[in-house]
């Protein structure tokens, strides 16, 4: 039941962000931003965990989605060549996502949110510049560039609307579950396309270093509902197999 | 420009904040931010900015923080239609991506973006916000239409304006908007201000077009015939698009196919057509419904400066 509700509260989330940056030209010849669930669980796990939730929380996690389609579309451009048609609606899609992002912190009108957010968006974009050229140097600095890159928004709105016990807990599982995913794919290149490979040896110990954080988050997070617990336990499990 | 040397110290305030705002603690992203801005540009939105303001209660500081945040969007903007068009110059200066990449355009863009976001986040005045958001997604909006427009020859000249609205007329009818809001200006100001804006910016946009063609590839820092090369049809265009002669060097325009004397011969042949000319008019009457907004304006510095904008802006040549 209580999985159930959970499914259908990231369900409706991820329908309400796809809605709103919602644009018909690039829905046509670029096809829908898929919206990644696991950023959506942990962004809403104060939510699904029974915390006091409003109107204003609503309207700015979509915000926060809006930035990671608009991040997603723009990974997407080709290093050298973005002028097919396609690509060209890529970089403007990621703009829009962008603008769409603002127009609803804007309407709220939410401008602590809107100052801290566009801090998060700069260093987000700090650091995928400066790993672009080079790969991170050893797993502790690849896990600050993951950590900040994957859930450096979802910190900050956690952290800005009073739900910073639940940051330990996306701030551990988000970087590891992207290095997971790179690992499932056989996909070493460091940060989107760059061409750039990850050293695979950093790359296995930072997961291991992940993993053991991020037991250790659920470990203390008492205030998690049990079944919250057991998904967060549950969606590291398949890794354990692939640590070295 | 005079106007310029009127309000230089207030110019060189804003400067200050522009070069201090794309400060970053990632070198590539601060060399990109500063090469752009010492690649200049007329910086028409701040000025516009700080001479809105001077109709109500003007605060420097917080005049700033909205020019700043119009320059950066601009600024942002043009970074990733360098991506969008492949252009590896601008203003006579190599782009960034084509001096990095593409994907360091896009990240250089964002930041430059959150930045403005920042700087304009001090400002606590929801209509502010909610103007700049509105803009900022029509202006894309815009780029997106433009795309979807590209090499297509059924487009009419309503669509033409249509698009320059969003493309460049919105932005500069937003910077006028936005600092007379943030000053404080009476209603009835703030609307001639967003009214004026948009005529010079749709006068701007077409003088822009017809620059594109009427100049020489070392005045623009780029190749004369850009935008029908790149696919966009301007007003000139528009004009001649069925026209016998032309449509041969449209069509290989557009198929990548036209050699560097066609090039130079279509140029040519454009100008000698009368298009230009019938632009220009088009344009002028934006510009005397502009001048007409400013009449019923307060006497001052302001409006006399407003006044120097509208008659540049009219026979500009760069």
């Amino acid at each position: 039941m209580e999985i159930q509700k959970t499914e259908l509260h990231i369900e409706n989330y991820i329908l309400e962000v796809e809605r709103s940056i919602y644009e018909p030209i690039v829905d046509r010849d670029v096809g829908r931003m898929p919206v990644d669930a696991l950023k959506a669980f942990f962004l809403l796990l104060p939510l699904l965990n029974g915390e006091r939730w409003n109107n204003h929380l609503d309207a700015v996690a979509i915000a926060v989605g809006a930035v990671h389609a608009a991040f997603d579309a723009h990974d997407s451009i080709d290093l050298s060549d973005a002028t097919s048609r396609q690509q060209q609606l890529s970089v403007l899609a990621g703009d829009h996502f962008s603008g769409v992002h603002y127009r609803l912190l804007a309407s709220l009108p939410d401008f602590g949110f809107i100052r801290s957010l566009s801090g998060t968006i700069g260093h987000i974009n700090e650091m995928k510049t400066t790993f672009h050229d080079r790969s991170p140097d050893g797993p502790a600095q690849l896990i600050e560039t993951v950590r900040t890159i994957e859930a450096g928004c979802i910190t900050d709105f956690l952290r800005t609307y009073g739900f910073s016990e639940y940051v330990p807990l996306a701030s551990a599982a988000l970087p590891l579950l992207w290095l997971d995913r790179r690992k499932t794919d056989g996909n070493f290149d460091w940060y989107a396309r760059s061409g750039r490979g990850m050293n695979i040896a950093d790359a296995d110990r930072a997961a291991a270093m992940l993993h053991a954080e991020m037991q250790e988050a659920v470990d203390a997070a008492d205030f998690l509902e049990p079944f919250l617990q057991q998904k967060i336990r549950k969606l590291a499990t398949p890794l354990l197999g692939k640590l070295n | 420009m005079s106007l310029y040397v009127d309000f230089r110290k207030d110019f060189a305030y804003i400067e200050k904040e522009l070069e201090r705002s794309v400060n970053s603690s990632s070198p590539i992203i601060r060399q990109a931010s500063l090469h752009l801005l010492r690649a200049g540009g007329k910086r028409i939105r701040p000025i516009f900015v700080i001479l809105a303001s001077k109709f109500g209660t003007y605060s420097l500081e917080d005049v700033a923080k909205v020019a700043v945040s119009l320059e950066l969007v601009h600024m942002a903007s043009l970074v990733h239609d360098d991506v969008i068009d492949d252009s590896d110059m601008r203003r006579g200066f190599k782009t960034v991506k084509a001096r990095w990449d593409n994907r360091i355009a896009m990240y250089a863009g964002d930041f430059i973006f959150s930045r403005a976001l920042t700087s304009i986040g001090e400002i606590e005045i929801p209509a502010v916000h909610q103007l700049l958001a509105n803009t900022m997604l029509e202006i894309c909006k815009g780029e997106i239409i433009q795309i979807d427009h590209q090499r297509k020859t059924d487009q009419t000249i309503r669509d033409y304006l249509r698009r320059i609205k969003r493309k460049t007329a919105l932005l500069l009818s937003s910077s006028c908007e936005l600092g007379a809001l943030v000053s404080g200006a009476d209603p009835e100001i703030v609307r001639k201000m967003r009214r004026f804006g948009y005529f010079t910016g749709m006068a701007f946009q077409i003088v822009d077009d017809i620059l594109d063609i009427t100049s020489t590839d070392k005045e623009l820092g780029k190749p004369a015939g850009s935008d029908l090369l790149n696919g966009h049809l301007t007003l000139p265009i528009l004009y001649i698009k069925n026209d016998a002669q032309f449509r041969p060097y449209m069509e290989r325009s557009f198929d990548g196919t036209l050699t560097e004397a066609d090039r130079q011969a279509m140029l040519s042949y454009i100008r000698s057509t009368g298009a230009i000319q019938m632009a220009q008019a088009v344009s002028d009457l934006y510009l005397q419904k502009a001048m007409d907004e400013l009449s019923a304006l307060p006497d001052g510095e302001a409006k006399k400066a407003f006044m120097q904008i509208t008659a540049f802006i009219g026979r500009r040549k760069y």
